[in-house]
Formats: C-alpha cells, sequence, structure tokens
C-alpha cells in the first residue's frame, strides 16, 4: 500500500485515508478537544503526505508518521490561536473505562471502579503514553517519537504511570478501610 | 525493556495489565505464551490471584472512542481526492525496477560490475515503450511477441534475448498480449510478464492484463496461464483459463477469479467501448487512467449507477456524448476536465 501510494497510486491513498482516518481522529481529538481542529488537521497531514510522498523512505511506518505529523500539527493550530504555550500544557483527555460485559463475579464493580478513577486521575503525558502504546499499538520508540520525546523516557514515563497508579490505588484502599471503621 | 525478562515475583495486577507479552497472551493466547505464563506461574505460585486478577480486567478495559463522523470523514476524502488531481501528477509511469527485487539484486551486482571495470561487462540494455493518454501502440518484441499498450501505459524488456532464457517484460498500466511459442532442446521457453502485484507465466497464448490503481486483473482470451503470487513469501500458483479474469483488487486481497465475457475486457484493442452494467465511477476511472480526462458527474446521478453500451470503431468523444445523452446531461469541458451537469429543460 505504500508503495504503491508514493508511486502515485490513487487506490492505495484511499486505502490509507479509510484505514487511518478514524484511529487518527480518536488520538487527535483527546489532544485537540475540538471537532473542527482535528478534522482540518487529519486534512492537512494527508496532503502533506500526498506533497512529498516521493521523499518518504519506503520501510517508514504509515501509522508512526501519520501519528507524529498530526500530533505536530495539532500543536502548531493550537499555538497559532493562543491556545496553549508550552510542553506542559498539552492535555489528554482520554477516559478509561471498563465495558460491563466483561464484569464477572470475580470481579468486583468497586475494583473496577477504583482502577478507573486511578487511570483517570494521571497526568496528560502518561495518559497518552499509555493510550498510544496499549491501546494504538505502538512501540517506545514510536510513542518516543510522536510525543518527541526520548525513547527511554517514553518508558520511564509509563513506569511512572504504573507507580502513580500504586499510590492511587493504596490511598483509596486506605480510604475505604478509614470509612469502613468509620461507618 | 523486550529482551529481558522482568522480575515479576513483585507485580501487581496493574503491572500485569500494563505488560505488553501479558497482554498479548490475555488477548491472543498462543502455545507459546501459555507454556510462558504457566512457568511464571510455577516459579511464583504467590501470582497466581494477582494474574487471575489482571487476566480478567485486560480485556474490558478501553480508552473511550473519539468518533470520527461519518460526514466529516466524507468531507475531508472528497477534498483529499481533488487535492490528488492537482498533486500526484496524471499517473506517474512507473520507473522500472523498483518493485521487482530481483533488480534490487541486479543493482548490487551491477555496482561491483562497475568498479571491476563497467567497460568489460556492460548490462544489456533495456528498452522502455511508454504511451501518452488516448494513444496506443503495438510493440513487437524480440522473439515475435507482440503486446498492445493502451494508454498512458509502458512496457520495459530487455533489448537482447539470448536463447534458453526465460523471456522477461515488465508492465505498468494495460496491454494485451500475443506471446509466440519458442521452443529450443531444454523444452519451451516461457514468457514472463512482471506487475507490481503478480507474475503472468506463459508459454504461448492470448491474454489482456490492466495494472491500474494497485489492482492487477489478467483475463485469459485462448491458452494457458498461470499467475505467481510475489507479494506473499510463499509462491502461490493459480491456473487460468480461457475466458476467466483473475483480479487482486489490493496487495492484501485474495485472487478473485471470474468467469467473464472476455470482449469486455479486450475491447480497448478494437478501438470499442464495450460496457455491461459497467458502474459510472469504473468508467470515469478508465477515462482518467487512459484519457488522462478528469470526469465529474452531477451531485444527485450515483457513481454506481451501471451503464451499458457497445460502441465499435468510436472515439472518447463519442462515449461522452452517449453517456450526456442517456442521462440528459450538458457536458462541459475544459482542458482535461468534463463536467456533466443535469440538463436544464426550458419551462
Amino acid at each position: 500500500m505504500w508503495e504503491d501510494f508514493r508511486q502515485g497510486d490513487r487506490g492505495a491513498f484511499s486505502t490509507m485515508y479509510e484505514k487511518y482516518a478514524g484511529v487518527l481522529y480518536n488520538y487527535g481529538y483527546k489532544i485537540a478537544q475540538d471537532r473542527q481542529l482535528t478534522e482540518d488537521c487529519i486534512q492537512d497531514v494527508f496532503v502533506t503526505l500526498l506533497e512529498y510522498r516521493q521523499r518518504l523512505a519506503p520501510t517508514d511506518s504509515i501509522k508512526f508518521y501519520l501519528f507524529k505529523a498530526l500530533r505536530r500539527e495539532i500543536l502548531r493550530k493550537l499555538r497559532q490561536q493562543n491556545r496553549f504555550a508550552s510542553e506542559d500544557e498539552i492535555d489528554f483527555r482520554a477516559t478509561f473505562v471498563y465495558e460491563d460485559s466483561w464484569l464477572d463475579g470475580q470481579l468486583s464493580r468497586e475494583r473496577v471502579g477504583e482502577l478507573l478513577q486511578a487511570l483517570n486521575q494521571l497526568p496528560a503525558r502518561q495518559k497518552e503514553a499509555i493510550f498510544l502504546k496499549y491501546f494504538d499499538g505502538l512501540s517506545y520508540a514510536e510513542v518516543a517519537g510522536v510525543m518527541g520525546i526520548e525513547p527511554s523516557s517514553a518508558y520511564k514515563i509509563i513506569y511512572k504511570a504504573l507507580d502513580k497508579l500504586q499510590k492511587l490505588l493504596t490511598f483509596q484502599l486506605v480510604l475505604l478501610l478509614l470509612s469502613g471503621r468509620i461507618g | 525493556m523486550g529482551s529481558s525478562v522482568p522480575d515479576y515475583s513483585r507485580y501487581t495486577p496493574e503491572h500485569f495489565l500494563f505488560d505488553e507479552a501479558f497482554r498479548r497472551w490475555v488477548l491472543n493466547p498462543d502455545p507459546e505464551a501459555n507454556a510462558f505464563w504457566t512457568g511464571i506461574l510455577r516459579q511464583h505460585p504467590h501470582l497466581s490471584p494477582v494474574m487471575e486478577e489482571a487476566r480478567r480486567l485486560v480485556p474490558g478495559l478501553r480508552v473511550r472512542t473519539d468518533e470520527l463522523a461519518e460526514a466529516s470523514r466524507k468531507r475531508i476524502w472528497d477534498q483529499l481526492d481533488q487535492r490528488f488531481d492537482q498533486l500526484a501528477e496524471p499517473l506517474p509511469l512507473r520507473r522500472f525496477g523498483w518493485w521487482n527485487p530481483r533488480f534490487a539484486a541486479a543493482a548490487a551486482v551491477l555496482a561491483l560490475l562497475i568498479t571491476v571495470g563497467w567497460w568489460y561487462l556492460r548490462p544489456p540494455a533495456r528498452q522502455e515503450v511508454r504511451t501518452g493518454f488516448g494513444r496506443t501502440l503495438t510493440v513487437r518484441l524480440p522473439d515475435g511477441s507482440e503486446v498492445k499498450l493502451n494508454g498512458n501505459s509502458a512496457l520495459t524488456y530487455e533489448a537482447d534475448w539470448s536463447e534458453g532464457r526465460p523471456r522477461e517484460v515488465w508492465l505498468s498500466g494495460e496491454g494485451f498480449f500475443r506471446v509466440t511459442k519458442q521452443q529450443n532442446p531444454a523444452g519451451k521457453i516461457k514468457f514472463i510478464t512482471h506487475t507490481p502485484g503478480m507474475d503472468i507465466t506463459v508459454l504461448g497464448t492470448q491474454f489482456n492484463v490492466n495494472t491500474r490503481r494497485g489492482t492487477t486483473a489478467v483475463t485469459l482470451i485462448e491458452g494457458k496461464i498461470q499467475l505467481t503470487d510475489r507479494r506473499s513469501r510463499q509462491t502461490r500458483v493459480f491456473e487460468l483459463h480461457p475466458g476467466q479474469r483473475a483480479m487482486r483488487r489490493t496487495e492484501t486481497a485474495p485472487l478473485d477469479v471470474q468467469t467473464v465475457r472476455t470482449e469486455i475486457h479486450d475491447a480497448w484493442t478494437r478501438d470499442q467501448f464495450v460496457f455491461e452494467n459497467t458502474p459510472l465511477r469504473d468508467i470515469a476511472d478508465m477515462l482518467f487512467d487512459t484519457y488522462g480526462l478528469e470526469i465529474t458527474f452531477p451531485d444527485d446521478l450515483p457513481a454506481d449507477k451501471r451503464f451499458t453500451a457497445n460502441l465499435s470503431r468510436q472515439n472518447v468523444e463519442t462515449l461522452l456524448t452517449v453517456i450526456a445523452e442517456t442521462y440528459q446531461l450538458d457536458t462541459e469541458r475544459t482542458g482535461n476536465r468534463v463536467v456533466f451537469r443535469r440538463r436544464h429543460l426550458p419551462d
């Protein structure tokens, strides 16, 4: 598909769009939180891809390239509109949910609720790294490339997220025990 | 990270929840992973409830999806499609060679030969024949075989066809092949047509090959033909019989073999347009690929509307007129853009 596209094949371009438009939106919207802006950026990213297609290496991962370009484009547009100034302000509105149909007797609703609450309290960067790594299937190196950080940092961010998660869960457990004692 | 085994003994359910190997095992178990994780459990029996809990958490955990609206998906595509026409030069002809791994090897050998002294061992010259939009051309190959090229197509072949070696050509676009039978003491000599999607091997026969838009379609008129799938590692050989058409829409799609009216698919070789329940979209694609014409139909005329016609000895102008008359449309032509509009009847 990639190679056909590089050679100017319209069918390959269309297949690529169909395959990635949805996942790109699902990622980009979480950063931009603006429908119109995310859609404009998706369009721009594909146009840039068209313009530069002959200069792209044949081995580049399409998905990685698109994610990286989309993030950069969204941040550029947000900056233009003075809606964000530095890396620290990048938001990532990911809401972790648990599909009820997977709940069974062994797993209590409370346990899942606590986990979700803790996950949803994680800082934006940690959520973004987890999202890219575990829900979009990028490698550590790709997560780092998309987020503009060193691969070792991507690894650290996810490990920090796990630490934070432990702390949040322990804290919740303590609260739960305390409330139990009091009640 | 991936290579060394982490210290699982201190893992909590959350650690397992975000452990790549563990997730893969839960979501797509295989015997190897089963053995690995059973081994971990045997080593660390205290992990049993921990892993059990993580195993239940993994499949249900999701991040809420932000969905691209269908209307937006379509709107963006329509604009990209237009930009494609402006940015992609009308179907740049493929430079031969990039898609054949054998050429990569040949290039490496060539580089070596150059350092040795290219004047001793000059590689055989290759001939390349191209056609412009709306032009056809018949190429006579050194072995007497003939290839008729449709508009905007290219055929590459070696100038020197030494005896005993398979005859090989490379096609992009569309071509109709009339291959002669050749024999030497070792047996019959193969004729191989390379396309981006597959290799077509024959001994002597007539067939049409269309390689537009990532699709490869081979229609056999007579004789017997072998199709070899080059993208998948293993060479899968399909045999095609007269009147059959093999088509692959994308590189990953399976090969689809159908019995067809071959005269529809080789009509162009007789300067005919033959359509039988052909979607207007396909006709627009063909007009773009072969004639370089960009066709726009009115919004209220569905692109999957089917068109049937048989026009002999006609040019493309007549086809446009027939389409316009069939659907009561007006035609406006600027350069290579043809816009069909609803005909406004006088009040």
